[in-house]
């Protein structure tokens, strides 16, 4: 008898959909800000990483001794001092980083995605686990920043840079991709930003639905295997 | 400073929304209905307001004082949490109907970056009081206007015959981004 | 203990702030003179810039802006006896604002024009603080407005306000 197995998803494409920015919209605010450059978009995608994985790591260990009608407050606690002490060591160390990201680095505080994975996963979890899932949500979240940075990049300005932030911004690797003419300026500014995250939530949520349309297809195909399945075995029953 | 120019930049020119990519939760969550959205937008000048000052006493009063400069974040983002438990608790017993309206959504207004930003930039930006209510009262109200525009406009797009990858999200997207452009010539106004 | 007890919830926001509270002061006594290195070393680096020979700068902000009412110009340094060094804001286009250093020499000419910091529009606005823009200001006196970049005006407007402030706040230096 032969079964229709649902095909299994790669990485990536459990990245593309499981992506907490274009999948669950959490995060928009600073995916739409800091996306202007490749610099940016790695600063602040570590920035989130670090802030993510301690918080989770940390609550999953406070969580059971916690009551829930104070967890919220004792959970921002927690996730402020991180984002501070991630503030004061950027502003230290990395100050080209710290004025580039601006107010952004205050607000990862009020990212959706860094309360909404404690709340949904790390409070149940043990450490290693949150830890890791700490880990995927923010690599997803720097995916994502990155792909929408280099469309703006690449179309507002036609050149991709990438600096060294501990070293005074010293330029690492800079390439002219895309000469003057082609450039679309305004993809640097705001509206760039709403349209390039318009398009490419576009994409994946296409790509989410042929993924449920085949699945669809599949569930059918297995519905009638099955039943022609049980079919033949009345039949086979009968004679 | 001038506070009609500020005012008016804080409202327009430097919309909260569309230039600053603040409250973008709400604005994408809460502005499939008109209703709605007039109601959070009204809820968010109260809390943003509100908090604002009460965030500009404690820090100059408390935390300058103190040397404890460094607690700001902290301290801002737990009275924010707390002023809102607050809001919920006053518009659950005088406007129930309003309450159910925003469902979840006014318990989120303390995770929408727009409030801790506007309690944080007018220490940043070294406003006066009254500089300072005139920010917090002028960043909101920009807020709802754009909020509300946005959910006729949603309102009506949401009839039309949208292909399928764009429909809901992503074409709001699109949609915010012309308004973006719209609104971008009002920069160097003032 | 009840975990549900009022004592427990209270002790327990408590220990948790305390905790918070003394990382940071930690963490902050390990950063905090590190940031304010960073901020003199970067104002003197963009000083010298402007005059590699002088190497006594003076703050002079509190007495030379005692009148200035536009509020653009941040802070004049005074190098040696050579000229003086204002650094100022404005908003251009975008919202965030841009800063720069604007020289003047004893006898009124351009010392020198760096842009501190800026989030103008790329291609656009940014060429008020680039090359070519940056060698005409250099050629300019204390009495010269300064030029406009079409497809920059506004930008560029901004930056001549506030070099017009910084010319008057050097007028009454003189």
């Amino acid at each position: 008898m032969s079964e229709i197995k649902p095909k299994k998803r790669g990485f990536i494409s459990k990245m593309i959909t499981d992506n907490p920015v274009f999948g669950l919209y959490l995060g928009i605010c600073s995916t739409l800000a800091i996306s202007t450059s490749l610099d940016n978009a790695i600063g602040m995608g570590i920035s989130v990483i670090f802030v993510l994985v301690l918080s989770n790591v940390v609550i999953s260990l406070i969580a059971p001794i916690t009551p829930d009608d104070i967890h919220i407050p004792v959970y921002i606690v927690v996730i402020a001092s991180l984002v501070t002490i991630l503030e004061m060591f950027l502003h230290a160390f990395t100050p080209d980083l710290y004025s580039a990201l601006g107010a952004f680095i205050s607000l990862i505080v009020v990212n959706c995605i860094i309360l909404g994975r404690a709340e949904a996963y790390a409070c149940s979890h043990n450490i290693v686990d949150s830890a890791k899932d700490g880990l995927m949500m923010g690599l997803s979240y720097t995916f994502s920043l990155i792909a929408i940075s280099l469309v703006r990049q690449i179309l507002g300005t036609g050149v991709i840079t990438l600096s060294n932030p501990f070293a005074g911004n010293a330029v690492v690797f800079s390439v002219q991709v895309l000469p003057k003419t082609f450039l679309i300026p305004f993809m640097t500014a705001e509206t760039g930003s709403f349209f390039t995250f318009g398009v490419l939530a576009a994409a994946v949520s296409g790509y989410k639905n042929k993924l449920e349309e085949e699945e669809k297809a599949i569930e059918k195909a297995q519905k009638a295997a099955a039943a022609k399945a049980k079919a033949e075995a009345a039949r086979k029953e009968v004679a | 400073m001038n506070l009609f120019a500020l005012f008016f930049s804080a409202m327009l020119i430097n919309n909260i929304v569309l230039t600053k990519f603040l409250g973008m939760c709400p604005f994408m969550g809460v502005s499939t209905k008109l209703e709605s959205a007039v109601g959070m937008g009204a809820a968010v000048i109260f809390v943003i307001f509100g908090a604002s000052l009460l965030s500009y006493a404690l820090y100059y009063l408390v935390l300058v004082p103190l040397d404890l400069k460094y607690m700001q974040l902290i301290t801002f983002i737990l009275l924010i949490a707390a002023f809102v438990q607050f809001v919920e608790l006053f518009v659950k017993k005088y406007a129930p109907a309003l309450y159910k309206q925003l469902g979840i959504y006014l318990p989120l207004i303390t995770t929408n970056c727009a409030v801790l930003y506007v309690a944080q930039d007018n220490i940043t930006k070294g406003y006066t009081l009254i500089e300072t209510i005139v920010n917090s009262i002028a960043t909101p109200v920009g807020f709802m206007l754009m909020l509300v525009i946005f959910a006729t406009i949603r309102e009506r797009l949401n009839q039309n015959d949208i292909p399928k990858a764009f429909r809901g999200n992503p074409i709001a997207f699109i949609v915010a981004g012309i308004m973006a452009l719209a609104f971008s010539s009002l920069a160097g106004l003032v | 203990m009840d975990k549900n007890s009022s004592i427990y919830k209270t002790v327990l926001l408590g220990v948790v702030c305390a905790v918070a509270g003394v990382l940071l002061a930690v963490v902050n006594s390990i950063t905090a003179p590190v940031i304010a290195e960073n901020e003199i070393a970067a104002v003197k680096q963009n000083l010298i810039a402007i005059y590699p020979d002088v190497s006594d700068f003076k703050d002079i902000s509190e007495d030379a802006l005692k009148d200035e009412e536009t509020g653009l110009v941040d802070a004049v340094y005074q190098a040696g006896d050579k000229g003086y060094i204002f650094s100022c804001h404005n908003v251009g286009y975008t919202a965030d604002g841009f800063t720069f250093l604007i020289g003047y020499n004893n006898d009124g000419t351009v010392s020198g024009y760096t842009v501190l910091s800026q989030k103008e529009t790329a291609g656009k606005g940014s060429l008020a603080f680039e090359g070519d823009y940056v060698a005409e200001v250099m050629t300019l006196t204390a009495e010269d407005d300064m030029p406009l970049i079409s497809g920059a005006t506004i930008t560029t407007k901004a930056v001549g306000e506030a070099v017009k402030a910084a010319q008057a706040v050097f007028a009454t230096l003189q």
